[in-house]
């Protein structure tokens, strides 16, 4: 089932190039599907078109079924979460416990049960000490884990991550993905869009997009996009360890056979 | 010259109720000349501590002397910041914060006016800083708030840069940079430090730290744990320190593991690796 469809976006800030450049790609219910691309590619722009806080050209994103229009879009907020590039865009509570709050009234979910899923949620991204801090005065790895939580706690159909975790440390950074992770078993249509620059997380995801100056210059799954060198060539992003490693070796004349993980490559490195 | 902490506390939003003591006696040298990474847990104090290396945060306790500057609350040499802070430039964690001009190029030019260059002048060194940095020729009138998050942090770099400091802080400078970008702005940066400039440089990418550092701090809950070289630290269990194994090291610890005569001391990066591993097999 496809949760979102896009479908021929383009969009402009100036009236003159266009940022996004006739895109197409639709969400399948389930999936976790990662973004990557240059610095200024139109990640972030698609991002904000697909929740509505750009006004993107008609009939160009559907999402649940409903066109993206004036009419529908609070409705199709309640489904779909983002966390900004910037916690700071995310932040509207002044404090901790108010931000997380301040989303789940937005879905009007009571407030006897408020404090539990505050709670919950805090306590994922390990900031329950945190919650009566102002979020202007956390580190910026903990504003992050404060936006994250604010959106896992309204339990979206879609979440949208815009470089949601670039400042998260390791540990930080596995926990909000076993989190996430969790959240998929309880409810497996949960479909991710994580727009990433960490290139071992987005070849580890179903789907990956390859966008370059507003155009997708490939769309598909990750073993299929690593079998096209040219596209990283091109479009400022960069091979993971792995198949730079693989690369450089057979440069050096050593071919690989199984190269399915770094354990057996170094198996066979050392028969 | 160099960096020395001694006994340095601070306090955060002293005498009320969410007081939060972010550095707790931290003592510490940094060299001139050396590339130091800045590592450790979210919330343990990086943030807090390089701020201390331009006096916009002022230590609550103890000192800290940076190029022959005294820091200290209550010293007269506080109103010397101004001086200090041509020497020392600082890229924040959230740099994006750092722009406000109208236009890139005036935002980048706006250090070394600032400092007593000719507007013509610095309007120059902006512009060989932002080409430094990738941002094209087509963007300078461009507003540095409509642009892409990638962009801003290029930008906020190019600005520190145009002040050529002899130290560079930068607080996570590649969160948000493409990986092109990242192994550019790095070597850059690597480059400079060739050249003499001291690079202090808060990460939580421990292959940075593996490839660029020539010395490593660890923090833990606002005090440092561990002050030494790249070897020596990934030599130990770095998970201790909540770290990473970095993916050269873990490759080189398989390796070993399974019985390859490496020599550790020629493998810096992966091209290295690669070259030792042919070695070997031959
Ligand atoms: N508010 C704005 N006004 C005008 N142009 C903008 C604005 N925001 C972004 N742009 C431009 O639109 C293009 C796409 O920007 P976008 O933020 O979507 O990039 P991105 O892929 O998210 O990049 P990054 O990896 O740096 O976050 C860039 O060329 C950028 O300069
Ligand atoms: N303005 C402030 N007011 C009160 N407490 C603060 C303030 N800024 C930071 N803190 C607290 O001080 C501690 C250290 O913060 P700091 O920003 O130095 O951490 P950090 O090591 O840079 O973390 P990160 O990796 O997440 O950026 C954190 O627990 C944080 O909550
Ligand atoms: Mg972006
Ligand atoms: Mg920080």
């Amino acid at each position: 089932m496809k949760l979102i469809e896009v479908n021929n976006l383009v969009f402009s800030y100036d009236k003159k190039i266009n940022v996004v450049d006739g895109v197409s790609f639709s969400v399948e219910s389930g999936k976790y599907i990662s973004i990557i691309g240059h610095n200024g590619s139109g990640k972030s722009t698609i991002a904000k078109l697909l929740i509505g806080l750009l006004e993107a050209n008609k009939d160009s994103i559907k999402a649940f079924d409903m066109e993206l229009n004036a009419k529908n879009l609070r409705a199709i907020r309640q489904r779909v979460g983002i966390v900004f590039q910037n916690p700071d865009n995310q932040f509207v509570g002044s404090t901790v416990r108010d931000d997380i709050a301040f989303g789940l009234e937005n879905r009007q979910i009571p407030h006897d049960q408020m404090d539990d899923i505050i709670n919950k949620f805090a306590a994922k991204v390990n900031m329950l000490d945190f919650l009566d801090k102002e979020p202007e005065n956390l580190s910026g790895g903990q504003k992050q884990r404060v936006a994250i939580a604010g959106i896992l706690a309204m339990n979206p159909d879609v979440i949208i991550f815009d470089e949601a975790t670039s400042m998260l440390d390791p540990k930080g950074k596995r926990e909000v993905r076993e989190s996430i992770e969790l959240m998929r078993k309880e409810n497996p249509n949960l479909s991710i869009i994580s727009i990433t620059h960490d290139l071992e997380e987005a070849f580890s995801s179903d789907e990956v997009i390859v966008l370059q100056k507003g155009k997708i210059v490939a769309d598909d799954n990750p073993e299929n996009i690593l079998e096209k060198p040219g596209i990283f060539v091109e479009s400022g992003v960069d091979l993971p360890f792995k198949n730079k490693f693989l690369n450089l070796l057979s440069q050096a004349g050593i071919e690989i056979k199984n190269d399915e993980s770094l354990e057996r490559i170094v198996e066979e490195l050392c028969r | 010259m160099s960096i020395n902490f001694k006994n340095v506390f601070y306090t955060y939003s002293e005498k009320t109720p969410f007081r939060h003591e972010a550095l707790k006696d931290v003592s510490l040298t940094i060299n001139d000349g050396s590339f130091t990474c800045i590592v450790g847990h979210t919330g343990c104090g990086k943030s807090t501590l390089i701020q201390q290396l331009n006096g916009l945060l002022i230590p609550t306790l103890g000192s800290v002397d940076v190029n022959g500057y005294h820091i200290e609350k209550k010293s007269k040499s506080l109103k010397k910041l101004h001086d200090l802070r041509k020497e020392v430039g600082v890229v924040f964690q959230f740099s994006e914060y750092q722009l406000f001009e109208e236009t890139i190029e005036e935002d980048v030019a706006f250090g070394p006016i600032n400092f007593g260059v000719k507007k013509e002048e610095a309007i120059k060194i902006a512009h060989e800083c932002l080409e430094t940095v990738g941002i094209p020729e087509s963007y300078y009138k461009k507003s540095p708030f409509e642009i892409s998050g990638g962009e801003k942090r290029r930008v906020a770099i190019a600005g520190i840069l145009a002040l050529q400091p002899k130290i560079l802080v930068l607080d996570e400078p590649t969160a948000g940079l493409d990986p092109r970008g990242t192994k550019y702005i790095l070597d850059l940066f690597k480059e400079l430090n060739k050249q003499g400039t001291t690079i202090v440089f808060v990460t939580h990418d421990i292959n940075i730290v593996y490839e660029y550092a020539t010395d490593v701090i660890v923090m833990n809950e606002g005090k440092v744990v561990m002050q030494t070289v790249p070897e020596k630290l990934f030599a130990e269990d770095v998970e201790q320190y909540s770290l990473e194994t970095p993916l050269i090291q873990k490759t080189v610890n398989l390796l070993l593991a399974k019985g390859m005569k490496l020599d550790v001391s020629k493998i810096h990066s992966l091209e290295d690796l690669v070259k030792e591993i042919a070695r070997v097999r031959k």
